[in-house]
């Protein structure tokens, strides 16, 4: 049986403690207003969980200021009541009920009911509006309302995925205004029950939102003002927080992360995350349908070096993308000589190619790996393309091999499952491997948390042994900020809570 | 008035071949918005319905008169990633990137006008000299380069002027202004020497004439001769340049607009190109097209107002 280490649990316990001990101080230093101006690498495409599409940190970060879901993940990994006070799990698992907060207001001043949130999540689930977060909630069949504050999830199946997915803020698990949404205003006027109330959008530069008066929590809540500044470039936001232009940054440029721990004017906030980084190996393309093929490249990558280069060892190693831990789970490390023996074993020329986008850092994990590949006798082609041309090519099944992502989420299972699944239209490796797919199934029905993270974890084993994809560069967060920024609970599964810091005017 | 229906005609039919060849060559790009927006956790079907939606499997000829239609009709449509009205993304960014491109040009003048002069009236000497090489010191210099020198000094090490940002002027002049100063002086600090070189050429050339010794011998102030009888006819390369820099300004602002996170057109060109955000390429594309149909024109009209012959010959025909 696979077990969480007591390492990982006694540091959530600390992390729980940092948490409460932020939360007090928060308390303490509410009233204090202010406002904090945060840089983002991203514009946000729209609020509307339809329109919008999936969220990124900077959509999840200024959508979540407005915006809330029915549960919160907690840093110690537990769900606690958020808009929804209480829910059950009928015995045969496919049915969940949630009590939901009573005295609620959206922005507007209208209540928040339990039809707000059938309205909400059948939209999603309704085909014809082509969400795409529908295809991560599959799973839920529909949602009835009950009584004003009761609302029932009926599901396909038992799904122990529901929790994360109801916690969750980048894949509409954010609840917003229905009569907003049916206006076609939520998209750029956002109104949601969260302690920010939305202002102003300049497209391009900037989201402005206010602290919202009626808000059910506010005790926690001690800025005026929030405002979010769009600075797609990494160099200019780094010289944003280093000249006091905005309060903070979150960053993975290696460079600026090292010179901001030496500049004593800052501060660096720094926190493991889940998901990882990911090369693709496409198993309907010759030679890499072999798996002693697949294998030698595996061996012959070098995640260490990758990190040291590219991300200057900021980034942590990783043999799985979940945010737990898991015990073996057959990681192929870097090793030329196994990887020369697979070379000869296959006993033909192994010749490859591999795209990568057009940006210093793609360009650099291309000729790394080209080097590797070279030293255990493979040859490896490299085509740069743009970023939305590699997607393309990915999706259209036009490469051999691509990095790729696997994001930090509550629970990466969706991801693991559609990347896994031979049936899958996420699959883009085109594997078909009837053992991963009884392992993707069994993670996807599995009756309790334990069993599906049990799951990920021999589903992780399976395809670090046979697979076609090599997991890559842990996710780690660096935020950088004035000194009198107080508060940071950091990011909890890709989402910064920004909203919850306070100011220092001293 | 007959040359200026011709000229009209000539720049609307400059203005109507840029928009179908921009739309043209936008749509053999490489690259789909529909994969940027579906984002690296979709599927195949997931991208073609997003095609589907906004219409992009339609033949590009058709969507070109579609959008024609609509620009006539101020409907020059909609991002196809944030939804955003294109003519109001466009206009709401307009204003940065002009007053970037004025505030640039007044300072690019502020220095190339006197310099110009006095180093025209002072050939060779010292000063002369000094300009000179202060011009070609600062023309050497790319003005992105130039901009990370202004952010280092007057951001990062004496903290006088903010790095990034941008406020509009219903916040306060100054607040306002004090965004612009470092990009603005990024461009006019390699712009000014072009305009200042010229100058003095023409005013060296414009100070031999016999009109000009004629005034000397009967001893009209020197700074008369200079601003009043000898600035007028030295300044027409002046305003062609001036001309050409704003229309290319305006463009090719896309630099400096991203160092300083100004959030003008040129910012919001290059998002688009990299997202393949068509509509926005094309409005971008039609806006810059018309700045410098306009500013050409307006160029030509100034033409004839400093000069007295231009208006007499263009009258005759």
């Amino acid at each position: 049986m696979i077990k969480k280490d007591a390492v990982t649990t006694n540091l959530r316990h600390a992390a729980a403690l940092v948490l409460a001990a932020s939360f007090a101080a928060v308390a303490g230093a509410a009233q204090a207003g202010g406002t904090l101006t945060v840089g983002l690498e991203t514009d946000v495409r729209g609020f509307d969980s339809v329109k919008g599409g999936v969220y990124g940190i900077s959509g999840r970060t200024v959508a979540g200021s407005m915006e809330e879901p029915l549960i919160m993940y907690s840093a110690d990994g537990k769900y606690e009541p958020f808009l929804a006070t209480e829910w059950s799990n009928s015995d045969d698992g496919k049915t969940w009920t949630m009590k939901l907060r009573q005295g609620v207001k959206y922005h507007d001043g209208t209540d928040f009911e339990a039809s707000d949130v059938a309205a909400h999540f059948n939209r999603i689930l309704d085909p014809k509006m082509k969400s795409r977060s529908r295809g991560f909630m599959t799973a839920i069949k529909n949602v009835e309302v009950i009584d004003t504050h009761t609302a029932q999830f009926n599901l396909v199946h038992p799904w122990q995925g529901f929790l994360p997915a109801m916690a969750g803020r980048d894949m509409g698990g954010v609840i917003e205004s229905p009569e907003q949404t049916a206006a076609g205003k939520q998209n750029r006027q956002p109104v949601g029950t969260g302690p920010f109330v939305f202002q102003e959008w300049r497209g391009g530069d900037r989201v402005i939102v206010n602290r919202n008066p009626n808000y059910w929590d506010k005790d926690k809540i001690s800025l005026d003002k929030i405002i979010y500044r769009i600075l797609p470039d990494p160099q200019t936001r780094f010289q944003s927080v280093k000249a006091g232009d905005v309060d903070l940054i979150w960053t993975d440029r290696g460079s600026s992360i090292l010179n901001a721990k030496k500049d004593k004017s800052l501060k660096v906030f720094e926190q493991a995350g889940g998901g990882s980084g990911l090369t693709l190996l496409n198993a309907s393309k010759p030679p890499l349908d072999n798996e002693i093929v697949r294998q030698a490249v595996r061996h012959a990558m070098n995640q260490k070096a990758i990190n040291a280069v590219l991300w200057k060892n900021t980034r942590s190693f990783a043999e799985h993308p979940m945010g737990f831990k898991c015990g073996d789970v057959k990681y192929p490390y870097h090793s030329i000589e196994k990887a020369k023996a697979l070379v000869k074993q296959y006993g033909k020329p192994i010749k490859l190619q591999m795209i990568h986008t057009t940006t210093p850092r793609g360009r650099e994990f291309g000729e790394i790996n080209q080097q590797l590949m070279k030293k255990a006798g493979i040859e490896l082609e490299l085509l740069p393309v743009d970023q939305n041309i590699l997607v393309k090519r990915v999706f259209t099944n036009n490469y051999m091999m691509s990095g790729w992502r696997i994001a930090d989420s509550i629970d990466v299972g969706p991801q693991l499952f559609g990347l896994s699944y031979s049936k899958s239209p996420y699959n883009i490796t085109r594997n078909k491997k009837p053992e991963l797919d009884k392992l993707s199934l069994g993670m996807r029905m599995a009756k309790t948390m334990k069993a599906r993270e049990e799951m990920q974890c021999k589903m992780a084993a399976y395809i670090n042994n046979t697979g076609n994809m090599a997991f890559g560069s842990g996710n780690r967060y660096f935020i950088i900020m004035q000194p009198n920024i107080k508060g940071m609970r950091g990011f909890s599964y890709g989402t910064p809570y920004v909203w919850y810091l306070s100011k220092d005017k001293g | 008035m007959r040359y200026l229906t011709n000229r009209l005609v000539h720049l609307l039919a400059v203005l109507l071949s840029v928009t179908i060849l921009t739309f043209m060559l936008v749509n053999v790009l490489p690259g789909d918005i529909a994969y940027d927006i579906a984002g690296l956790d979709a599927s195949e079907e997931e991208v073609q319905a997003i095609r589907e939606d906004l219409g992009l499997n339609r033949p590009a000829i058709v969507r070109y008169v579609e959008w024609l239609g609509g620009v006539l009709t101020g409907d020059w449509g909609h991002s196809f990633r944030t939804g955003e009205p294109v003519l109001e993304a466009i206009m709401s960014r307009f204003p940065v990137s002009l007053e970037l491109v004025i505030l640039a040009q007044i300072i690019a003048l502020c220095l190339a006008v006197p310099l110009g002069v006095i180093s025209a009236l002072r050939v060779n000497s010292r000063f002369d000299r000094v300009v000179a090489v202060t011009g070609f010191f600062c023309l050497s210099i790319p003005n992105f380069m130039m901009a990370i020198i202004l952010i280092y000094i007057f951001g990062l090490w004496l903290h006088w002027l903010p790095v990034t940002g941008y406020e509009p002027l219903s916040e306060g002049l100054w607040a306002n202004l004090r965004n612009f100063i470092l990009p603005a002086l990024s461009f006019a600090l390699a712009e000014w020497t072009v305009l200042a070189r010229v100058l003095r050429s023409d005013m060296i050339g414009v100070l031999q004439e016999d009109y000009i010794s004629m005034a000397r011998a009967k001893g009209m102030p020197v700074q008369r001769i200079l601003w009043v009888h000898a600035m007028r006819p030295s300044s027409f390369s002046l305003i062609t340049l001036l001309g050409l820099q704003v229309g290319a300004l305006i463009g090719g602002s896309i630099i400096i607009e991203s160092i300083f996170a100004l959030p003008g057109v040129g910012r919001l060109l290059i998002g688009s190109v990299y997202a393949r955000d068509f509509m926005i390429i094309q409005g971008c594309i039609t806006l810059i097209a018309v700045a410098y149909v306009v500013i050409n024109f307006t160029v030509d009209i100034c033409y004839a107002l400093l000069d007295p012959r231009v208006r007499a010959a263009r009258s005759h025909g």
